[in-house]
């Protein structure tokens, strides 16, 4: 049986009768680099804070390391959260956060935090309200990695960090993860950091799960082809698994959901003249389901209407 | 990790992070006894030390309890920093907090023995100055056992108004709704005892006599009569139109050496009323935390606004004395007061809706 990190069944979550999540289920193996993504409001952050038990769900109920993530555990000691806006006391000094640190988590190790404080710069005698939010997402960062932990949820942690050192904390956090085995589960907007360090992705959605699937999985069941075809738009838009369509001129342009041979056997019905397969990136991957998701994707009525719409 | 390790980080860091907030404090409750004595003093304003000593031995007196500045402040001060001391985490924080393994329960725990132990020495602090104080005075006046009296019913009547203050926060999103849902609390069964007596005279004719022992009988669960250790009025009082007046009872300074336990006979049932009332307080304040300790738009933050606690505080109030003003019996009591109660809550709605569209307007104006 797989070892799991986090493993969520069924969560529910709604506040004042909007639905930030709807039946939940995630299965996240231990060692392995899981990215979270979706549209802004599609509950990555009551996702991040259900798992962390900031905030309780509605229905549903969360394992971290094969235990229930409620207060009696103390799971919590061995896993490192980085929020998207890094809560602190602003009054502290850097060190006074350190000390605290240290005094609610007994895994806490002053040389690894030593070593990072060199890395990150760290200005320990500075207040926290005094610092910029890159600092304190270093900071942050520091305190969950200084207690060693099993299980890493980062939380956009990149958003508003300058490029240089958006890389530099992704590798750190990618070191920890090869050389500790820790298990990192991180949301982001930024796909291409993803798409060079995840192995697993899910997408929410309007507090929906769209899907949960490897990185190769996705390269390999989503396709972008833009093709001449002697069949008119009608029969393109009616083929099986099409997540996006596009027509500049006679060209038209797909994303399709399927295997390969599917699509290209699917394409043949429509007699193309000239057919290229098109790199497809996992942004455009990543747009084309959230589309087809809510609808964005025309089907045509019985009069073609729609089409034009679509080539616009 | 047992939570003895867990409890004394948090202490750490309550004690550290709020050392200002209890500095404040200090200065604020022991401004009449300690600082304005002293800083009028070494600006030769003119305080004698006869003065200063007549100042401490006037607030011994429980009598003077509920007229003393140190009572007044005490009360505001108190229920401050128990909203003050989880509000401050809102800007973040909490969500740190609520990420380590500590429970929520000990959160809310060890914020309640951080402002317990500030609190407790506060009134160390004031009650040895006055020992010190008055044993250098000209007679001594005081026992030890009244200062000790001093001491405790203080720092339990300060504790408990800081748990509430604590269990008001955790219910309410933000600071002002606190403070007025705990005032509100504190008022209420003060409220509830001047009804009770008002119902007995309006609407059921009944003697002075048996208005007053109605209200020394409710009135010992009044929180305000706790804090302030008021003594019962006496029932064969002469004057007992006034439930609130002193009557006839001595006022412990000149002759008579007053005793705090002799005189305020119901110090025991204070003590023991306040001490009950703080771990009411600390439980319901435990219970809603752990329900509802971060979320903006929870289920349990029914006094989310402002502006709404304030208008149904107002319209309570006012349709309580409107209500006792106009019926005749408790029957058209219940009905004035809901009626009063709808009236005024609607008419307050409406203003606020009006003045939010004038100013809509003045702004769309420009």
């Amino acid at each position: 049986m797989q070892n799991l990190s986090i493993k969520t069944c069924e969560i529910s979550k709604s506040f004042e009768g909007l639905t930030a999540l709807d039946n939940i289920s995630l299965q996240v193996p231990a060692g392995s680099v899981f990215g979270l993504i979706g549209p802004n409001g599609a509950g990555k952050t009551t996702l991040m804070k259900i798992l962390m038990d900031i905030i309780r769900p509605d229905r549903g109920w969360v394992e971290l390391l094969g235990q229930s993530n409620r207060q009696r555990s103390r799971i919590k000691e061995k896993v490192g959260y980085v929020p998207d806006v890094p809560g602190m006391y602003a009054n502290f000094k850097c060190e006074e956060m350190f000390r605290l640190g240290s005094k609610l988590n007994h895994h806490w190790d002053w040389e690894r935090c030593q070593e990072l404080s060199k890395i990150f710069e760290v200005p320990k005698n500075s207040r926290i309200h005094t610092l910029s939010r890159g600092m304190k997402v270093r900071i942050s960062l520091l305190m969950a990695l200084s207690i060693r932990p099993q299980l890493l949820l980062l939380d956009e942690p990149t958003a508003g960090l300058d490029p240089i050192f958006r890389r530099e904390f992704l590798q750190i956090v990618m070191d920890e993860a090869a050389g500790s085995g820790t298990t990192v589960f991180y949301s982001t907007h930024n796909l291409s950091d993803l798409e060079r360090t995840a192995d697993t992705i899910a997408c929410l959605n309007q507090g929906r799960l769209l899907f949960q699937r490897s990185l190769d999985e996705i390269k390999e069941s989503i396709h972008r082809v833009q093709f001449v075809a002697e069949e008119d738009q009608r029969t393109v838009l009616n083929l099986p698994g099409i997540l996006d369509y596009q027509k500049s001129g006679r060209i038209h342009i797909i994303t399709v959901e399927g295997r390969w041979a599917e699509v290209e056997a699917a394409l043949d019905r429509c007699r193309p003249i000239y057919r290229e397969r098109l790199n497809l990136s996992l942004e455009d991957a990543f747009i084309s389901l959230i589309k087809k998701d809510t609808g964005d994707t025309l089907t045509l009525d019985a009069h073609g209407e729609g089409i034009e719409e679509a080539a616009q | 990790m047992n939570s003895a390790y867990y409890y004394r980080g948090l202490l750490w860091k309550e004690l550290r992070y709020n050392a200002r907030l209890f500095g404040l404090a200090f200065i604020l409750i022991s401004w009449q006894n300690l600082f304005f004595p002293v800083i009028r003093g070494l600006l030769r304003e003119g305080v004698t030390f006869a003065e200063w000593y007549t100042t401490l031995l006037y607030m011994m007196n429980p009598h003077a309890f509920s007229s003393s500045f140190m009572v007044q402040i005490g009360i505001i001060i108190s229920i401050a920093m128990g909203v003050l001391i989880l509000n401050h985490e809102r800007s973040g924080s909490l969500e740190y907090l609520l990420s380590t393994p500590v429970h929520r329960k000990e959160i809310i725990v060890s914020k309640f023995i951080s402002g317990s132990l500030a609190l407790a020495g506060i009134m160390f602090i004031n009650a040895l100055v006055v020992v010190l104080v008055l044993a250098a005075g000209p007679v001594v006046l005081v026992s030890k056992t009244m200062v000790i009296g001093w001491f405790f019913s203080m720092t339990v009547a300060w504790i408990c108004l800081f748990t509430l203050g604590l269990a008001a926060s955790t219910l309410c999103r933000n600071f002002a709704a606190a403070g007025l849902t705990a005032l509100f609390i504190f008022a209420l069964p003060g409220m509830i005892t001047q009804f009770a007596c008002q119902a007995a005279t309006h609407f059921f004719d009944a003697s002075g006599k048996l208005a007053l022992t109605i209200h020394n009988s409710m009135g010992r669960m009044d929180v305000w009569s706790m804090v302030t250790m008021k003594a019962p009025q006496k029932v064969d009082s002469v004057d007992a139109t006034s439930p609130f007046s002193i009557g006839t009872m001595s006022s412990g300074i000149g002759t008579e050496t007053p005793n705090y336990f002799v005189i305020n006979n119901d110090i025991v049932f204070y003590l023991v009323g306040l001490t009950v009332l703080t771990v009411i307080f600390l439980v319901a304040a435990v219970w809603f935390f752990e329900r509802n300790p971060l979320e903006r738009k929870g289920d349990w933050l029914m006094f989310g606004h402002f502006k709404h606690v304030a208008i149904i505080i107002i319209a309570f109030l006012m349709a309580w004395s409107l209500g006792l003003e106009y019926a005749g019996s408790l029957l058209s009591f219940a009905a004035y007061f809901v009626l009063f109660f709808v009236l005024i809550y609607l008419m307050f709605i409406i203003l606020s809706r009006l003045f939010g569209f004038f100013r809509l307007r003045e702004w769309m104006g420009k």
